[in-house]
């Protein structure tokens, strides 16, 4: 895939267009939008803490409630050419990077599906490294409402421009699920104020799930080569190739009644050349457990984050509780509260983290998610 | 005021009186006359989106048969059940089950493709459709 991101979302929308363009109403050709948001904030208990969910945004929310942070909108729509073919879109507005709510495509893809069971598809799709990576925008989706950070901060990237093979198949009860995506993509992000752009490219991520009933388990392996520059000074950059490769395995089960949810990943890389470390390296997890009284889903979850000795970060551990409840409200609008207590070292948190100090900071989060 | 709050309350005698058979009734899933028997399990992955081996067909929202429905064969609420498809619709994986008026068209539907599925009060049932499955 050698043209830059952008141009393929822009052959994807031409294609797209001349299909419309040669087929005529009557071919049956289907149309249907929908889409997602949230309303709600976030503020932490202490001001010299910054909450974020990952190093794309800037600035975080402090202890005055911040509603930018964790407010969204989405919109997608899915045109059906045919029983095989179909173009789906997906535009989200929320906060990016430097405090700007900018709407931006988050999958727009030409599908080909020969048979139920097999999608191939070319465009722009949602990396899904981790369980809930291609739903994290969908709070409506989601039982809390923000997911673990010790595991969900660790990828910068949210999308891949280039191609996608799904295969899901029944054997008997179970169901077994095959994902390979392969592509392009970057993002901007700032590791303690400083500036990173990071463009990865021959990026993959292999993925295979099986479900049974109400338990599904899922394993990936995500290989990012990132050509990253540090932009040290207004003069000075760092250019680094940093090769990471995620292992992520993840569980969920709900029956209804009962929810359980956890995942653990780990990130490892080369040494890079010159320093005999790596640029970032660490493990996560996470274990939560809740359940449905009718209309309320309470939560409660315990996610670790050990760091390995590296180029940004010294060797440490942390530890962070959290619990929420979601309130269904009517069939498409949901409630939630979330307290997380979160370490002050612990950067998978913070936009500054204070690696000296063993202070224990909470975020408060409330807000209402909506599908329509 | 007194008026409007009688007036009120006969309307929801009126409303409980109609949804009462409704929800006192036997709730049938049924498939093309070919069809073998399904058993609940194997309809919850096709409802909820688990497995893609049948085309599920729902009722109205505004059906009360439809959460007794999902209530029975999921033990899921709307609200739950609404969650679940959001994650399959904003990853492009596919659409909710189709949504037909009444029963009538859900047995036109299931008589005219054999791997389509649907549910319906046990009474709606006739011969152009055979039940696989009887909700309790």
């Amino acid at each position: 895939m050698r043209c830059a991101g952008r141009t393929v979302a822009q052959t994807t929308l031409a294609v797209m267009l001349s299909m419309v363009a040669s087929m005529s109403l009557a071919d049956g050709i289907s149309t249907s939008v929908s889409g997602y948001g949230t309303v709600g904030g976030t503020f932490t208990s202490d001001g010299n803490y910054a909450y974020f969910h990952n190093e794309t945004e800037f600035n975080g929310a402090s202890n005055s409630f911040d509603v930018g942070l964790d407010s969204r909108i989405g919109v997608q729509a899915v045109v059906s050419f045919d029983s095989q073919w179909s173009v789906t879109a997906q535009e989200l507005a929320k906060l990016r990077g430097n405090s700007k709510f900018d709407p931006a495509t988050e999958w727009l893809f030409a599908q080909y599906q020969p048979d139920s069971d097999l999608k191939l598809r070319l465009g722009r799709v949602v990396l899904p490294v981790f369980l809930l990576s291609d739903t994290i925008n969908v709070g409506y989706a989601a039982p809390w409402f923000n997911a673990p950070n010790d595991v969900y901060y660790a990828v910068p990237y949210e999308y891949l421009d280039g191609g996608q093979v799904l295969w899901q198949h029944s054997l008997g009860p179970f169901q077994l699920g095959l994902e390979g995506t392969y592509g392009e993509t970057d993002a901007t992000l700032e590791l303690a104020g400083t500036q990173v752009i990071a463009k990865s490219k021959s990026t993959f991520d292999v993925a295979v799930s099986l479900s049974w009933r109400n338990l599904l388990v899922r394993y990936a392996e995500t290989r990012l080569n990132s050509a990253t520059t540090v932009l040290e000074s207004a003069t000075t950059t760092l250019s680094l190739a940093v090769h990471d490769r995620f292992h992520c395995a993840g569980l969920q089960y709900d029956d209804g009644k009962a929810l359980l949810m956890s995942e653990w990943i780990k990130r490892d890389e080369d040494n890079l050349v010159g320093f005999n470390k790596p640029f970032a390296e660490d493990t996560g997890w996470y274990v939560a457990a809740g359940w449905h009284f009718g209309k309320f889903t309470p939560l409660a979850s315990y996610s670790v984050l050990n760091i390995t000795s590296s180029i940004v970060q010294s060797a440490a551990r942390y530890g962070s509780w959290g619990a929420s409840l979601r309130y269904d409200v009517v069939r498409n609008v949901d409630l939630k509260l979330q307290v997380n207590r979160a370490q002050a070292g612990d950067s998978a948190y913070w936009v500054v983290a204070n690696p000296s100090s063993n202070e224990r900071v909470n975020v408060y989060s409330f807000g209402a998610d909506f599908v329509f | 005021m007194h008026r409007r709050i009688k007036s009120l309350c006969l309307s929801l005698a009126l409303g409980l009186m109609l949804a009462g058979p409704a929800l006192a009734g036997e709730l049938v899933v049924v498939m093309g006359p070919g069809a073998g028997p399904i058993t609940k399990d194997q309809l919850a992955d096709v409802y909820l989106g688990r497995s893609n081996t049948l085309k599920p067909l729902d009722l109205p929202e505004s059906n009360g048969l439809r959460d007794q429905f999902y209530k029975r064969v999921t033990d899921r609420d709307a609200a739950q059940v609404k969650a679940l498809w959001s994650r399959i619709i904003f990853t492009g994986q596919g659409q909710p089950p189709k949504e037909l008026p009444d029963a009538a068209a859900v047995k036109k539907a299931v008589a005219a493709d054999p791997r389509m599925v649907g549910y319906m009060d046990k009474s709606d049932a006739d011969a152009s459709v055979k039940v696989v499955l009887s909700l309790h």
